[in-house]
């Protein structure tokens, strides 16, 4: 019955995500409990909706793909922050640089290392390789070294959301104060979910963050290749 | 105005695809068009006043956009139930790891290049 419903408008799946995420923001701009990320909150109660009203993800995805078409989109424009803070690049572009190689290449091998270590399936670890690239970048590398993209998405999106709920308190228990390193550890690590984040933390956060997502990116694609003949 | 922004911006990805599907390189096209536009911002091809509404909006609701991929994950319940150490242990371990190096690397430059600034500037002030 529920299922029936949901099916009869081609976009209800739609209005559920936009909806839930509506009411996760008022629920977050009257709490402003950090846990309570309004992309963490929708999405429980989507999936807990989905799977009570038995209606499978690929129906869901495609009354989405409204909102999925405009995803390349977004990394475009964040060309527009970035460029709002160009002198702080300029000042600090060689710390900037080492920030992010050092983070991508490091998070990548600490993926090898300790998935070796305690022996998981060579597969997932392939797929997990690209985790904190942003989504588009990640599926492409992906299926480039035998992972399965899929299942990647779901990696990057749990890093994503993981950087983006406790990223900043994370950086605050290593004691990291300077505002440009916290949003090169946000963009690298946590692509768009962090910079999401990076952006309600503050505008030099987010434009870092936004760059340091696009570095990232690039960085994974290229390096990981490299570091997939490890395995 | 706004249809202009968005028309600006839908060319920069349209170039982004060209480019990537010409030059045949492992970088996605979204990054190529995320450049293009920083570029034509920082020659002035493209004022930012020509942009900023349509990306205002769009990063203000960055997160809306990742919420269908990330109901995604429901499709992996079984095999992340089953695995569940083997693949949680090795994702948030290294996101820790990665967190720690990006950030501390970043800080600990930016304070030796402002040291070196500073002595720099005290030299200067020496030989004088």
């Amino acid at each position: 019955m529920l299922n029936e419903l949901f099916q009869a408008n081609p976009i209800s799946g739609m209005l559920l995500t936009i909806g839930c995420y509506w009411v996760g923001q008022m629920i977050y701009d009257k709490t402003k409990w950090t846990i309570l990320q309004p992309i963490l909150t929708s999405s429980v109660v989507i999936i807990f909706f989905l799977i009570y009203a038995e209606i499978p993800y690929d129906i869901y995805y495609k009354q989405n793909v409204v909102l999925i078409y405009i995803l390349p989109l977004t990394a475009v424009v964040l060309a527009v922050p970035l460029y709002r803070n160009l002198s702080v690049l300029r000042k600090h572009m060689l710390p900037i640089l080492a920030g992010i190689t050092s983070g991508t290449i490091v998070t990548m091998m600490a993926i090898v290392v300790i998935g070796r270590l305690i022996g998981t399936d060579k597969n997932i670890l392939i797929s997990m390789l690209p985790k904190s690239a942003t989504n588009p970048i990640a599926i492409e590398v992906s299926a480039i070294i035998g992972g399965i993209p899929s299942l990647t998405v779901s990696f990057v999106v749990v890093t994503g959301i993981f950087g983006g709920v406790f990223g900043p308190e994370l950086l605050k228990l290593m004691r990291v104060k300077n505002e440009v390193a916290k949003g090169i550890a946000l963009g690298s690590m946590s692509h768009a979910v962090g910079t999401a984040r990076a952006f309600k933390e503050g505008e030099v956060e987010g434009s870092m963050s936004s760059l340091a997502m696009a570095i990232a990116g690039t960085l994974t694609a290229v390096l990981s290749p490299i570091i997939a003949l490890l395995f | 105005m706004i249809l202009k922004q968005v028309v600006i911006i839908l060319s920069a990805l349209f170039l982004g695809y060209a480019l990537s599907l010409g030059l045949q390189v492992p970088i996605p096209a979204n990054v190529i068009g995320f450049a293009i536009l920083f570029a034509a911002l920082c020659f002035g091809i493209v004022k930012l006043r020509h942009v900023d509404k349509v990306s205002d909006f769009i990063i203000k609701y960055l997160a809306v956009f990742f919420v269908t991929p990330t109901i995604g994950i429901m499709q992996y319940f079984d095999l992340i139930g089953k695995q569940f150490f083997s693949i949680v242990l090795p994702l948030m371990l290294s996101i820790l790891i990665g967190f720690f190096t990006a950030a501390k690397v970043t800080e600990l430059c930016i304070g030796l290049g402002e040291r070196r600034r500073r002595k720099k500037g005290l030299g200067g002030s020496d030989a004088k």
